[in-house]
């Protein structure tokens, strides 16, 4: 198991301080509870109090760069750190490139403008070749997975590769960052979608050569383990991951799995234990660390609150909209 | 200057500087996550104050401590005393305690003052337990103050 240290940093005093400041203005678990067995109208009331508006994606759009602003702000001080408030940014720029690929001439979800690349950039990367508008570091990985994604054209191949792509630069920066704690975080994600698409195609009674077109290699789960896992009963894949960090994610989907031959609560599951990694971070006083996990946080209370409200509107039961409600960063 | 005198001069150094590196350190670790929480919530800084002070007493107590010893060598009156290696030895014995004890304890401090902080910006009225752990520490800058003190009054003989 990949062990860590955090960076301990008193460099940050003034970032953790602000961060741990604004984790009062969080949403907690028991509002999320409130607002699911409330009426969509007092939800908006109640998200209102946390600078939510009735157009719900609008107001994260603001909410997500005010966030970078803050976090590109609070790490600045330290040089080999900026390249992870890029990976924000990344994560923007691979939606809109997915989105972009998927249909070049009308795309079906609007531009994300929080990217750092813009629509005629993307043309241009998509059209022409010029990768190196995409990372100019790492144009040639780049350039490598764009053309795969354009060689498959369908979407969920398009997805594929151009998560492949993030999860890629991801990990290249994290490496040259040596946050340890980030590393761990990212290689654990990696591997819960391998074994995520490993379920799901095992369920669906795929061969395990269409599992392999959807395989992350960068992850620490080898292929080869893996398909021996393939021709194993999913209750006892659980029991092979018993020494790694994430085993209650597989604990409770096998428990899942045996009661009612369902796989939905592994995805709960592994936002829920991806969350348990960022709250470590709410203990830390020192370090860059907890400014990633404020922006962690973030990023699930986006998911929350579209959870409740999406909820609601397809009139899911209170209980339906709980159980899928992800386990909350304060 | 006898070779004496001199290691008498780094005694007063060291009581004086040492103890007031790690109070700087200290206030300045505390300080900087109380900017960064009254960044958010500025009405607290009154409960802060006295979380980002509690280090700055090590470097009091390492003043007090190099200014007895001056008056004790009689630096003041302006009679320069010639001292012997073995009273400058001793003089240096007994400023230093205040010295080391005072800069770790104020650094370390000035870290359980950062968290009482963060504690209190999220519960703003536990700021009374977080006063309590940083007076923990206190504690033993505390005892290096009292054994300089005792060693400088009673165990320096000129």
């Amino acid at each position: 198991m990949m062990t860590f240290e955090f960076t301990n940093d008193a460099l940050f005093s003034f970032g953790v301080g602000k961060i741990k400041a604004l984790e009062t203005k969080m949403i907690t678990r028991p509002i999320f509870d409130q607002m699911a067995e409330g009426s969509l109208e007092s939800i908006y009331k109640s998200i209102a109090e946390y600078g939510y508006s009735v157009n719900l994606e609008e107001s994260i759009l603001k909410s997500k760069k005010t966030t970078y602003d803050l976090v590109t702000h609070l790490i600045e001080k330290k040089e080999r750190y900026h390249i992870l408030s890029d990976l924000y940014l990344l994560q923007e720029d691979c939606y809109n490139l997915k989105n972009y690929l998927k249909s070049p001439k009308s795309p079906v979800l609007p531009f994300n403008p929080l990217g750092k690349i813009s629509q005629k950039d993307l043309q241009e990367i998509v059209n022409n070749k010029r990768y190196h508008l995409f990372d100019k570091m790492d144009s040639e990985i780049a350039g490598y997975y764009i053309a795969q994604a354009m060689e498959r054209s369908t979407p969920s191949g398009i997805d594929q590769m151009i998560d492949t792509l993030f999860l890629e630069l991801s990990l290249k920066k994290i490496r040259q960052s040596e946050v340890d704690y980030l590393n761990v975080y990212f290689h654990d994600y990696v591997d819960l979608l391998n074994i995520e698409n490993l379920l799901r195609f095992k369920f669906m009674k795929k061969d395990f050569s269409y599992f392999s077109q959807f395989y992350f290699h960068c992850g620490s789960l080898k292929k080869r383990f893996l398909e021996e896992l393939y021709r194993e009963k999913i209750e006892d894949i659980a029991l092979r991951f018993r020494s790694k960090r994430y085993a209650s994610v597989l604990q409770k989907t096998a428990e899942a799995w045996i009661k009612d031959q369902n796989l939905n609560s592994f995805e709960v599951e592994k936002d829920n234990y991806l969350n348990s990694l960022a709250r470590i971070t709410r203990l830390l006083t020192f370090g860059v660390e907890p400014i990633f996990g404020y922006l962690f946080g973030k990023e699930t209370e986006y998911k929350n609150l579209r959870i409740i409200i999406n909820g609601k509107q397809r009139k899911l039961s209170v209980d339906q909209i709980k159980e899928m409600i992800r386990q909350t960063y304060v | 200057m006898t070779i004496g005198l001199f290691i008498a001069g780094m005694g007063i150094f060291i009581s004086v500087v040492l103890a007031g590196i790690g109070s700087a350190v200290g206030i300045g670790l505390a300080g900087q996550v109380a900017a960064g929480v009254m960044s958010e919530d500025p009405k607290n800084f009154g409960k802060y104050l006295m979380l980002i002070a509690l280090p700055g007493t090590q470097g009091i107590y390492g003043f007090v401590i190099g200014f007895l010893v001056i008056m004790k060598l009689g630096i003041l009156t302006g009679t320069v005393p010639s001292l012997s290696i073995a009273q400058g030895l001793n003089v240096f014995a007994a400023a230093a305690p205040i010295g080391f004890a005072g800069l770790v304890s104020a650094i370390h401090q000035g870290k359980v003052c950062a968290a009482g902080i963060e504690m209190a910006a999220k519960q703003p009225s536990d700021v009374g337990k977080a006063l309590v752990m940083g007076v923990f520490v206190e504690f033993y800058a505390v005892l290096g103050l009292l054994i300089s003190f005792f060693l400088v009054w009673f165990g320096i003989n000129l």
